[in-house]
């Protein structure tokens, strides 16, 4: 999947500030992050203690909401993909679809 | 001189539907649980997004397929929604069911517990934030789109996205706060540590030239 994201903070001499870390941390989170600016992000939370807190709440409130995931009822799934295989299906029977 | 193109992965395949629609129902039951709020209508809207990829699959490429499927999936959505006069109902039951998590065994009680009152309240939370925002948590953090595919399901730019879930993020967090659960105190004694406490690394001056702002400002206007 494409990223969102030109990769800025290795430019920075420095180090990048907590205000730009902020900046990036959410997709950091989310894996949309350039390749080449997550070393220097995970180097800034380890050593910055109010980033790192801040990292690791988001890191708590997404694994909340990731728990919250829907169940997916296997009866709708068969249906579904029962479905599906209907509108391909190759053996003669009648399509539920004009071609 | 005329440059091969690679050959699309639909060419190569005999059966599209099957190989690239099929292994995405879950994904696409998910999403449209999301836009319809009723198990029932995701059902349809999912069967209707299946009978146009259907139709169309001979103009698919083969390439990124889910993309493809929740573009699909919103303009069938936005097709339905036109259709039935007046706006859907919410689902009632937007505050989802708890299952008991066994796996909890073993974590003292006082951790139980803490748990359980930081997942009521990040719940409470989400349920209070604005729709807007609601609905791109949902698909990015419930569902586990990516950032081009909510998007794409919901019909914003993807700055759009990043504005909204960040905001919303911070909202809960805000939240969480202010319930006095929260991560992110310093110096509280539930604060858990860093591998590295001390933040000798930690910058505090932010005096440097502005950077190019990850979520675009253009976006954020419009919100």
């Amino acid at each position: 999947m494409k990223k969102i994201h030109r990769s800025v903070l290795s430019r920075i001499q420095g180090g990048p500030s907590c205000k730009e870390i902020a900046d990036v941390l959410q997709s950091f989170l989310d894996g949309e992050l350039e390749k080449s600016d997550i070393p220097t992000v995970k180097a800034h939370l380890d050593a910055c203690r109010d980033c790192g807190l801040e990292a690791e709440t988001y890191e708590a409130v997404k694994a909340s909401l990731a728990a919250h995931r829907v169940s997916v009822d296997a009866h709708v799934l068969h249906r579904l993909r029962d479905f599906g295989a209907k509108l391909t299906d190759r053996s003669g029977v009648a399509s539920t679809v004009d071609g | 001189m005329v440059e091969s193109r690679p050959e699309a992965p639909t060419r190569s395949s005999e059966d599209p539907f099957s190989d690239f629609v099929l292994p995405e129902l879950e994904v696409m039951y998910r999403v449209a649980r999301s836009l319809t709020r009723n198990p029932t209508d995701a059902e349809d809207l999912v069967q209707d997004t299946l009978i146009r990829a259907y139709k169309a699959i001979d103009r698919f490429d083969g390439r990124y397929p889910r993309a493809w499927l929740l573009t699909i999936m919103r303009n069938a959505q936005l097709n339905r929604v036109r259709r039935k006069r007046p706006e859907l109902m919410r689902d009632p039951d937007l505050t989802m069911k708890r299952v008991a998590d066994t796996s909890e065994e073993g974590r003292n009680v006082e951790d139980q517990v803490l748990g359980s009152v930081f997942d009521e309240r990040v719940e409470s939370a989400l349920v209070a934030l604005p729709e807007k925002f609601r609905t791109v948590i949902e698909m990015v953090d419930m569902n586990g789109l990516a950032y081009q595919e909510a998007a794409d399901v919901i019909g914003v730019p993807v700055g759009t996205v990043m504005s909204r879930l960040h905001r919303g993020r911070k909202r809960i967090r805000e939240d969480l706060e202010a319930s006095g659960i929260t991560r992110r105190s310093p110096g509280s004694p539930s604060a858990p540590r860093r591998q590295n406490p001390d933040p000798a690394g930690g910058d505090t001056t932010g005096d440097r030239s502005p950077v190019t702002v990850v979520v675009s400002e253009e976006a954020e206007a419009k919100e």
